[in-house]
């Protein structure tokens, strides 16, 4: 009797294994491994005597090299080369490119699903292969692919190269095909004349705060939004650039008049957010979310943004965003405070001051704005001059404008 | 992305369920448990601070609501300052994703109709954070919310004031976990005559004398190569360790099978699940420690065995690692982690990752494991093929921050090409 039911049990597992087995035929044939194109877009960087050229492969562009989708995996590879020619041999840090990046053969064997077993052994060599190496000889050129954790728009990462007694870091900020930032689609350019901005000194600056909105706006302009709580001073490749090292993500245009989190859109000069970047935190799905808008004015020949940063909580799964959507944490003063901190670590904070907006809302009596989040805050904005190259976290200088806030 | 499943509902038929009936008594820290028995002070540059880590359930006694569930556990800190500056605490050296008061109050409540936190439950938790701004003469007293650890919690504070940055790192064990490295008696791993201390030739031959490979139970077969050396008090290979984001491991109980499990079916992380025991000196690991990545699936093991001898005073620890990238099925275990062939790669991972975590002073190689080729690799216990140049690394550990590049490469020999 027993013995009859682990016969009908092997039979069924036999035939689960046929399936299984059936399944798993698909060849592994991608094209020849061409980096030719990677390489003539590559960007090119040198601190004598060494030279790193990067590029990063689009989805598509990923999926004709290796064959397999990466992007649709959370996988984006990044082509390096890297060239040394000193006299001491150098080794590059894998981790200063992302510091969980995926190993070749990891890769391969997490995409090796319905592929026969020549296929898949086909796929580890090609992506063995096509790991970089650590050691750059003197005199050797070494090129190849590091496999990191996909991010969103432009790609921001470091190349560190490691001799001896010496350390070379490169900083890269590249594109990727197939992405557009919200902020590229705008011409800067063409929103202010001349004429329309003025240029201040830091004092005129300072004298100025009491005319910059206090709250954004609605889309009829009026001023019922959230708290206009941070200033940011720099060229927009600064901010982006600072943004970006210090872990936010660019987003799309919005194609409509709600934000991701399903909530109309914040206005400001009248129009939308400029440019709207997001932190994602590690070990869940809130985010801090930063809007900024390209003020008609420069600080010392610097641009001036209003920006405001607020974080979204609340989104642990899809059902619970289905009955309650976003949950703006109404300690938008927190918002501000992570924001300083968070560039301050990432070493792109040069300066910051403290403004007093004068408009207070206790914990106790809330506000609302548009969209009904309700929020408190103490009324004052942070100014920040931030840095496109990296600035000591020592170096930075508080300038002393109002009283720091709560106190 | 993660889908709509069972767990979720019953989650919110259980919540609702809680909801209609709890009413959590407002507590305050001084009732709530001796947490403070755990505290840690430290002192410098005139600034006192005190760290104390509450457990689940004292959490659960201080705020009322189970935060540990929600991935947030919150660090109770006393900052004194009797220097002549006002000074800032800065939550984001404790933890870059911190969590405000409120948005901690709200987590355990979302998916309660309303979605929010009633007005005292905020007030209970913006209450009882920490006003970060400290002014000279002043002690302000409080919790940050951050990202939970169990087992060991290795944080830093920073302070900053006109002219000053101050960090204090502090390692607070949390009650709760059945860590491996807790029940080793060190004391008896060795008699106090068996240790040798050996200069760096002896060291060298001793290392490449060392079994190739783990063993079995019975010290027969060859496992995973024994691609580590550590060198370091056992204070400092875990705060090290525990600096670098490696998390350690609990011991086999019914309790950490059956987290273990849940975690295989759903895939999600549990950090401190145990690892199975691989042997050298005829005993398994003495300590290991494991790096989550996406899933439980993709993570990096390290074991550790304490070696009997000593250099330059400090023990020396013959170790393995390997990065788990999948599972696959066995005869021998039904289940087990495929391990990345490519161990030399691994190797070189924790190498970078413990620089740039500034826990490593110095490194070098030394030869002991046995070469294996791409094309002829070698198999461990549960099958699975490895290469590798056979080369160890050696590393010497540290609880002191060194900037990675003053980490320095001792010449012994260097792999050819890695």
């Amino acid at each position: 009797m027993k013995q009859g039911k682990y016969h009908k049990l092997d039979a069924a597992l036999i035939a689960v294994l046929i399936l299984l087995t059936a399944c798993s035929v698909a060849p592994y044939k991608p094209a020849p491994l061409n980096v030719d194109a990677l390489r003539q877009r590559a960007e090119v960087q040198s601190f004598e005597p060494l030279t790193v050229k990067a590029a990063v492969p689009s989805a598509e562009e990923s999926k004709v090299l290796f064959g397999v989708p990466l992007y649709d995996n959370g996988v984006q590879p990044v082509w390096l080369e890297i060239t040394n020619g000193g006299d001491e041999n150098v080794r590059f840090a894998l981790v200063s490119v992302d510091p969980d990046y995926f190993s070749p053969l990891e890769v391969s064997y997490t995409l090796r699903k319905g592929f026969s077993k020549e296929a898949r052994a086909a796929m580890d060599k090609r992506f063995h292969n096509s790991g970089i190496t650590r050691f750059v000889e003197s005199g050797e050129t070494v090129s190849g692919f590091v496999f990191t954790h996909l991010s969103p728009g432009t790609k921001s990462f470091n190349v560190d190269l490691f001799g001896v007694e010496t350390m070379q870091n490169f900083a890269f900020f590249i594109q990727v095909p197939g992405f557009k930032p919200d902020h590229a689609e705008i011409d800067f350019k063409q929103l202010y004349t001349r004429d329309e901005t003025r240029e201040l000194t830091t004092e005129e600056f300072r004298d100025s705060m009491g005319e910059l909105s206090i709250y954004t706006a609605n889309k009829d302009a009026e001023p019922s939004g959230l708290p206009v709580n941070v200033v940011i001073v720099g060229n927009g490749i600064d901010v982006l650039r600072a943004l970006l090292r210090a872990g936010w993500y660019e987003s799309i245009a919005a194609s409509s008049d709600k934000t991701g989190s399903g909530q109309e859109t914040y206005y400001l000069y009248g129009r939308k957010p400029d440019a709207v970047f997001r932190f994602q935190r590690k070990n869940s799905v809130d985010r801090n979310e930063l809007r900024v808008w390209l003020a008609p004015m420069r600080v010392d020949g610097e641009m001036v943004w209003l920006g405001q940063v607020t974080n979204f909580v609340g989104q642990r799964s899809y059902i619970e965003q289905v009955f309650y959507g976003a949950h703006l944490d109404p300690d938008v003063d927190d918002a501000r405070s992570f924001l300083l901190q968070n560039i301050w670590y990432a070493q792109g904070l040069q300066s910051f001051a403290w403004s007093n907006a004068g408009k207070s809302i206790p914990f106790d009596q809330p506000g609302t704005d548009f969209n009904g989040n309700p929020f408190f805050t103490d009324g004052f904005r942070t100014v920040l001059w931030f840095s496109g190259a990296p600035y000591s976290l020592l170096d930075t200088t508080p300038l002393n404008w109002d009283e720091v806030p709560g106190q | 992305m993660k889908q709509v499943n069972l767990k979720s509902i019953a989650l919110v038929a259980s919540l609702l369920l809680l909801n209609a009936c709890a009413s959590a008594p407002p507590v305050t820290p001084d009732n709530a448990g001796d947490y403070f028995a755990r505290a840690r002070t430290q002192v410098e540059d005139g600034i006192s601070v005190t760290a104390a880590v509450p457990d689940r359930k004292e959490t659960k006694a201080v705020f009322g609501s189970d935060l540990y569930k929600r991935g947030v556990q919150p660090v109770w800190l006393e900052i004194t300052n009797s220097s002549d500056r006002k000074v800032t605490v800065l939550p984001a050296g404790l933890d870059p994703g911190y969590f405000s008061p409120t948005e901690a109050a709200n987590l355990d409540l979302k998916l309660v109709p309303g979605g929010k936190a009633t007005p005292s439950m905020d007030a209970r938790f913006v209450g009882q954070s920490l006003d970060t701004g400290v002014d000279p003469g002043e002690t302000r007293k409080g919790f940050i919310f951050s990202a939970l650890d169990e087992g060991t919690k290795g944080f830093n504070v920073d302070i900053i004031g006109e002219g000053l940055l101050s960090t204090f790192t502090f390692f607070i064990q949390v009650p709760g976990l059945h860590i491996d490295h807790y029940s080793v008696d060190w004391s008896k791993l060795y008699a106090k005559d068996e240790f040798q201390d050996l200069d760096a030739d002896a060291l060298k031959a001793y290392l490449a004398a060392q079994t190739c490979c783990t063993t079995d139970k019975t010290a027969e077969g060859d496992g995973d190569p024994v691609n580590l050396v550590v060198i370091g008090a056992p204070r400092e290979v875990y705060a090290a360790f525990i600096r670098a984001g490696w998390d350690e491991s609990e011991t086999i109980t019914t309790g950490t099978t059956w987290k273990t499990v849940q975690s295989f079916v759903g895939g999600g992380e549990y950090r401190y699940s145990p690892v199975s025991g691989l042997y050298v000196f005829g005993r398994p690991q003495d300590v290991a420690f494991q790096k989550a990545r996406d899933n439980i699936h993709e993570r990096n093991h390290l074991r550790l065995w304490m070696s009997p001898v000593t250099f330059e005073g400090l023990p020396v620890w013959m170790g393995q690692i390997s990065r788990d990238i999948g599972v696959h099925f066995t005869k021998k275990t039904i289940t087990t982690h495929k391990i990345d062939p490519d161990t030399d790669e691994t190797r070189e991972f924790l190498l970078e990752d413990l620089a740039y975590s500034q826990a490593l002073a110095k490194f070098a190689y030394v030869e002991g494991a046995i070469p294996a080729p791409i094309d002829e690799p070698r198999g461990n216990f549960t099958g699975d093929p490895y290469f590798t140049d056979g080369y160890r690394l050696v590393m010497w550990v540290t609880s002191t921050p060194v900037d990675t590049n003053d980490v320095v490469f001792i010449d012994w020999i260097t792999p050819p090409d890695l």
